[in-house]
Order: C-alpha cells, then structure tokens, then sequence
C-alpha cells in the first residue's frame, strides 16, 4: 500500500550532481517550505529519539520483557508520563523502543524495495525487449494485488514476526520502484550522451553504472522519502493484525492493537503510540512532498 | 522577386509607437528600444542571436509582461492606448482586436484536444464575433493562408508544423488585427516550409495592409520581408534601419559580424570557354 | 576518392514496423566529406545511427573494412567504434549533465589518472578551450558552460580516440550564428589537420557548400540525388533537390518561391 503514487516519470529529469547546488537549493526550498522544514526537524527528532532510546526511556526493561502486573493501567503521571499499559509496562519507554522498530522496518523495506525494484527497472528499461518484457509483467501481476493483502498472505505463510513484516511489506513494495526507474532507464538510454559512450565502446554495465544510475537517483530518493511513511503505517497495520512484531517487542502497530479495547478506560494505551504513527507518517509525507518540490527540474535553476 | 510592398505613408497615424522602453529582470537589463514605429503594411524584423532581448521586447509590446516578474519603463502604445501599465481587461482587448501573437512552436500555443475548427470559432466569439459574420472571417481567413477549409475539422496533432503555423496566422487574421507579432515564427520549421509561412506574411500585407513585427535570428529569411531591420545585442539596439542600409551601408561592427557569419552557398562558378563536358554517370 | 572502408550497400532503417530509410547506398574513405542533405522526415538522422552502428539495420549492410558490422569480431569492432566518432546537435543532452567536463572528453581514454588529465587539457586546447584561457573548465559541469563550448566539448570526446571518421548530426542549428560559424571553422581545420573523414547530416544547405566536397540528398527515406555538392547547389536536377535550393533566403534577396510537391 502506497501512500503516494511514483512521480510521473516524463516530467523527471536528471539533476546536475552540482552537489553544492543541490543542498542549497534543497536548503532553499525546505527553508521556505515551513511545512516541510518543521516535518524535517520533528522526524530528525524521531530519529534521536529512537538511536538514544536506551539512555532515554526511564524503564527501559519495559520494552523488552518486563512486566509489573502491579502497576498495571495507571494514568499518565509524573513517574509514567505516558502511563502504563495492561501488563504495568511504561508506555513512554515502549513508543521510544516502537520508534526503533518502526525506523528499521521502514529502513529495511525501503532499502529492499529499492535495490529489488531499481535494479530490475534499470535491466528493464536499458535492455528493452522481451527482457523488459517479462520483468514489467511481473511488476503488473505483483501491482495487481492489493498491498495489504499480500503482505498479510505472505505473513500467514511465513508466521508472524518483525522479520516477517519486512519481507512481506517489501514483497509489495518493489514494483513501484521497478516501473519508476525502467521509465528513467528507457529514456536516459535514449539520450545523445548515452549514444556517445556505445560509439566509445564503453560496455553496457559501465553505462548502466556510469550514466543511468547516477540520472535516475534524484526520482528514486523522492519515492523513498515519501513511501516511508507509508511503510510505518502497513507496519502498523500488519501488527495490529497480528502478524508483524509479537509481544514483547514494542511496536506501534501492536501498541494500539493492545490498547484498542481499552480505549474508554484507559485511552493512553492506544492513543500515545497512534499518535506516534500518525506524526512519523505525516513528517515523511510532508518531508517528501518538499524534497520533491525542491528537486523538480520545472522549478528552474536558483 | 522583390516584395512589392506599399511605401509607409507618414501621414498614417502609427499603429505601434515604442518610446525609450527598458526592461529589467533581475536587476539587469535584458531589453531596451529607444524608439520604433510600425505603420500599416510595415514589415519590421528585430534581428538579434539568444539573449539579445528581441523576444522580451516583442512581450513588452503585447503587454505580456505585466504581471511577471520583470520591471519596465518607457511607453509603449497600440492605436493610441498604452500597453505596458494596462490592466488585465484592456490587455485582452487590444491583444485580439488589434495585435495577435504568432509564436514560434504553433502547437503549444493550440489546445490538443479542440478540432482547429472550434478552437477558430471559440477565439472569435470571445471578441464578439459570431454566426455567420465568424463563418466569413474565417474562410477569407483561411483563403488568405491558403489552407483548405476541411482543417477546420482536423485536430492540432493532425496537422504539419507548416499549417499549424498557418492557421495561427489565420486566427490573427480572422481577429482582424492590424499587427501580427511573430516571435521566431519559422525556427521549428523546415526550410522550404519556412518559405511558404513567409509567403503568407508577405502576402498579408500586400492584400490586407496588416503590419508584422517578425523577430528572429535568422539575418537572411528577414532580410527577403522586411522593410526595416532593427538589430539587437546583449538587451541593446546596436543598429537599425531599412534593408539595404543595414545590409550593405551598416557601419556596426556588429551588424557586420552577423553578415558575415550568416552562412551563404557560393555562386555557381562562371561558365568555362569550352563547352562543358556531360558529367561522367555518378 | 580513397580506398573506402565504410561502406552502406542496400541500406534499409525500420523503426519497429516502419521503414523509415529505404536501400542506400554510400562508401566513405579517409579524408572523404559527404553531407547528408534533408529536411525532416528524410531519415537523414537514422542514416547516421546505422553509420554509427548504433541501429542495426533492417535490410541491406553497413560494412567496416569489408565486414558487416554485425559480424565483427571483438577487436574489430574496438577498431570500428575508435574509427567512427559521433558528433550530435547541442542541447543538454549531448553530455552526461552529472559529470564534469574533464571526465566527460576522459570517457574513452584509458590509462592513469595524469595520463588522461594531460590529454584532456590537449584535446581541449585543440578545440579552441585551451585550459590556460579558460581554467578551471574542466572541472565545469554541462550546464555551466554556452552551447557553443558544450558543442566544442563534444568535439574534443570525439576525437579522444583519434578517429578517422567524424558523423555529425545537425552540429550547428541550435547555435548562434556567429558561433556557428566559428564551429565551421573548427571543424574545418580539424578536418585539414587529421586528414579527418566527415559526414555531415544538416538541412543547411550552405554549410554543406562550405565543408563538404560531396553530398546526398534525401527525402521521405531515399537518396534522390547525389554528387559534388557544388553541382547540386549550382545545377539541382532533381524536382526536390531544386525546390530545397530554391527555398533557401538570400541576404538582402527576394521571398523565396517554393512550388507545392507534385
């Protein structure tokens, strides 16, 4: 499930690995986007808090395996600032523990997704042909199915686990990279400078290494950008389904399956660690959406 | 063939009258005129190579530039009625009635999905023009263009980059404007298509007295229509005047480097005393 | 002529199911300049991909050295791709926008680091760059530099791998014309130096006039004439050869007169 469509291919063109350029104009346009400047700071916020959890939580046991029935359901209070969920665990120290797991799954799906689906694109788009081919076909069956559904299919067979949820969220998301980039590759192939390095006999590896890579970058770090936070939510939504990350582990999804039925009673449960969703997902959006305006060739040089 | 074309009659008011206009963009100057008049039947070409200012002067003229970014000075008037501090409103006015713009890639400027035919209409019933008054216009429009009426029914991707060109010719023509304003109107066109849009202009003021204002890098197509060239360099007017003078009398060094640097096929050589040999089968 | 050693022999060009470049025939050897004379549509661009093998072609040969490229053994096909040298029609797409201009002429040079760099800085003075007037170019990336440096630039990439044969496709027509003419110049003088073989693809008739001795002309796919260039501009035969000579504007002449096709 994808939050946000692929950039339409036609209207990207490779950047100017001008690098100074690039920050500045990245600089330039955040700084003015305010949306995505705070969305920037917030999610660098996220980040820090998920590497320094360990030193950060108070009850750092309580994301791992501890439980003290005896404190069970308190109110948000000076000693638990988030409370305590139904087995006493500090729910502060679980949505700071959840940050990592939500940031390593998004990481690692994306990471998957984007070698997967940008390596098979570029093949696709440059050796054209039957080779393009079957891999696009490939790409539409597995477009096809409805994301959630695949993932929740695989998740059945492979059994639940954060692993588990990485491997299925990644299986769904890997087409999207594929068309993104095959699109990039057939049309750099089709560019003067390309022609230029076949008649200097330069091989079609060191092109596709050389030329079409480098071009095709700037619209697959956008996708990313804004895919992660829809990751963390099919994460999320997979847990809470009960077949990504199992108790203990402390993951946001789970968090608000856990709480969902206390809601009335004790809101804190399901309220702090959805709420830790619904920002992480809308810094990403918000990020993305302005690193996209930043780096769209219609915006001219500055 | 020389054009046969009507001597400006001075007592004619102008038609476009451009005094000390300047603009700059971004602090710098990209344009300026100091002075030019366009009568009726005029053909006057501004001549420059990229980043001379021809285009941003054309703009400036159709009131283009109001709205955007750039800052200009000076006066610039159709038929009496200022142009460049104009609201919206009498922009559209004047452009239509008594300028129209012809550009250099005619289907950028004509809507993919509306046939020629109500793209034409559509045009003349925003100037108040209908019935069987636009069915007129149009098809004398388009005898002036010489297309045939069944494009009317064609959509802009049907059509050659030539008859697109014609046909926003014809729309000008339609609008009965005095002006037509070109902006490199045959760059994107082959050469022996470029002649036939030439054709059309020359020929539309010699039947319909309109006056052209062509820009355009190329020195020798200009030079065959117009009756004045203007030349232009670096946002400056470097030289000007009428054809053979700048041509041949022009003594900026300028307009000397562009003349020379304007490709030319030799003449044929003269003819040998002994009669030529046939040419062995190639 | 010389001993040609690029030779099209029945030469058709499809896109897919479109034949767009109908049995041509043509044979360069060193030293020879051809122009290939059209306007659009004429397959004059497809024709230069075939030369430049980068178009299979879909009927007939195109033969380096007697050899149909598509049979050259690998070392014969290195020998062709130094020999065969492209030059395309400026815009951005000419260079690698992400690379600099150094490793953009580097790209077919082997060798050390030093080695190329020195060799860059020769093959940019060659081209009119010369480091010393122009520092630190190099370094530049595309889009920093006019289209008139980009189009030597491309050059310079094209003879790194001292070819014998340049193909240009429409070098010149997105340039000034004060630039374009000092190219002309450039090319022209590099064609003396090296003894440089040239095809030359444009619509411009004139500057076939000055650069090449023998030209083709083509529409809609076939050669409809060929011959001196001189004899083709004084003496067209051919209907559309004459129409397209007939089309080009004189400085300070009349509007020129263009009969519909038959």
């Amino acid at each position: 499930m994808s939050v946000h469509p692929p950039l339409d291919p036609a209207h990207d063109v490779e950047q100017p690995a001008y690098r100074g350029r690039w920050t500045r104009r990245v600089v330039a346009v955040v700084g003015a986007d305010r949306l995505a400047a705070v969305g920037a700071v917030v999610l660098l916020l996220i980040v820090a808090a998920a590497v320094l959890a360990p030193w950060l939580a108070p009850y750092p046991d309580d994301a791992r395996s501890a439980t003290h029935s005896l404190e069970a359901l308190q109110g948000p209070s000076a000693e638990h600032w988030f409370g305590t969920d139904r087995v006493g665990r500090d729910v502060l120290s679980r949505v700071l523990f959840g940050a990592r797991t939500s940031l390593t799954i998004a990481a690692a799906v994306l990471a998957i997704a984007a070698v997967v689906g940008v390596f098979l694109g570029v093949v696709a788009g440059y050796a054209g042909g039957w080779l393009r081919d079957v891999i696009m076909r490939v790409t539409d069956v597995f477009l096809a199915f409805p994301a959630l559904l695949l993932s929740t299919a695989l998740a059945l067979i492979l059994g639940p686990s954060v692993t588990t949820a990485i491997i299925a969220i990644a299986a769904t998301w890997w087409p999207w990279y594929t068309r993104l980039s095959a699109s990039m590759a057939s049309t750099i192939r089709g560019r003067a400078y390309v022609d230029a390095a076949r008649c200097l006999g330069v091989s079609r590896g060191r092109i596709v290494a050389r030329h079409v890579l480098p071009n095709s970058l700037t619209p697959v770090l956008v996708q990313l950008s804004l895919d992660a936070g829809g990751v963390i939510l099919t994460a999320a939504s997979l847990s809470y389904l009960g077949l990504g990350a199992q108790d203990p582990t402390a993951e946001w999804g789970l968090m608000v399956q856990q709480g969902q039925s206390l809601f009335s009673t004790a809101w804190w449960v399901a309220a702090f660690p959805g709420l830790a969703i619904l920002v992480t997902a809308f810094c990403f959006n918000v990020l993305g959406e302005g690193l996209r305006d930043a780096l769209d060739p219609r915006r001219g040089n500055r | 063939m020389t054009p046969t074309t009507p001597l400006p009659d001075l007592s004619v008011p102008e038609l476009v009258e451009v005094r000390d206009l300047t603009v700059w963009y971004g602090g710098r100057q990209v344009s300026s005129m100091p002075r030019l008049e366009v009568r009726p039947g005029e053909c006057v070409a501004v001549v420059g190579e990229s980043g001379s200012g021809k285009s941003t002067l054309l703009r400036a003229m159709l009131g283009l530039l109001s709205g955007t970014p750039a800052v200009t000075t000076g006066s610039v008037t159709v038929d009496g009625r200022d142009v460049l501090f104009a609201d919206e409103r009498e922009l559209r006015d004047i452009r239509g009635s008594r300028v129209a713009l012809v550009m250099q890639s005619p289907q950028g400027s004509l809507n993919p999905t509306m046939r020629l035919g109500t793209l034409i209409r559509r045009v003349l019933k925003r100037h108040g023009v209908r019935g069987a008054e636009a069915r007129e216009r149009i098809a004398g429009a388009l005898a002036s263009v010489r297309l045939p009426e069944e494009i009317l029914r064609r959509y802009p991707s049907e059509v050659s980059g030539g008859q697109a060109q014609r046909f926003a010719i014809a729309v000008a023509v339609a609008l009965e404007v005095a002006v037509i304003a070109a902006d490199e109107p045959t760059s994107a066109l082959d050469v022996t298509v470029q002649a036939e849009v030439i054709g059309v202009l020359q020929r539309l003021r010699e039947e319909r007295g309109l006056a052209v204002v062509l820009v355009s890098h190329d020195l020798a197509l200009v030079s065959t229509v117009a009756d004045r060239i203007v030349v232009m360099k670096d946002g400056e007017v470097v030289d000007e005047g009428d054809v053979e003078h700048v041509l041949h009398e022009s003594e900026s060094p300028y307009t000397r480097e562009l003349i020379d640097a304007v490709p030319v096929i030799r003449p044929a050589d003269p003819e040998p005393e002994r009669p030529v040999e046939e040419e062995a089968a190639r | 002529m010389s001993e040609p050693w690029l030779v099209a022999d029945g030469l058709s060009l499809a896109y897919g199911r479109t034949t767009v470049v109908h049995d041509v025939d043509l044979a360069l050897g060193d030293g020879d300049t051809l122009g290939i004379v059209g306007e659009s549509g004429s397959g004059k661009s497809t024709l230069a991909r075939a030369l430049l093998g980068l178009l299979p072609p879909s009927g007939g040969t195109v033969s380096f050295s007697g050899t149909p490229l598509g049979r050259l053994s690998r070392a014969e096909r290195g020998e062709y791709r130094r020999s065969v040298q492209p030059v395309f029609q400026d815009g951005v797409e000419t260079l690698d926008p992400r690379m600099t201009i150094g490793d953009s002429i580097a790209e077919g040079l082997r060798g050390g680091r030093a080695a190329r760099d020195a060799r860059v800085r020769e093959l940019l003075a060659d081209v009119g760059l010369d480091p010393r007037s122009h520092p630190g170019l190099a370094q530049r990336r595309p889009h920093e530099l006019s289209g008139g440096q980009r189009q030597r630039v491309g050059i310079a990439r094209a003879l790194a791998v001292e070819p014998r044969l340049l193909v240009l496709d429409e070098p010149t027509s997105a340039l000034d014309v004060t630039v374009q003419a000092r190219i002309i110049e450039l090319l022209d003088r590099l064609r003396a130096e090296r003894g440089l073989a040239l095809v030359l693809i444009t619509h411009d008739l004139a500057v076939v006039d000055r650069l090449c001795e023998r030209s083709l002309v083509m529409y809609d796919g076939r050669v409809v004439e060929r011959g001196r260039t001189r004899d083709l501009l004084t003496r067209p035969e051919h209907p559309y050869t004459r129409r397209l000579r007939a089309a080009v504007p004189e400085l300070g002449g009349g509007i020129p007169e263009v009969q519909p096709l038959p």
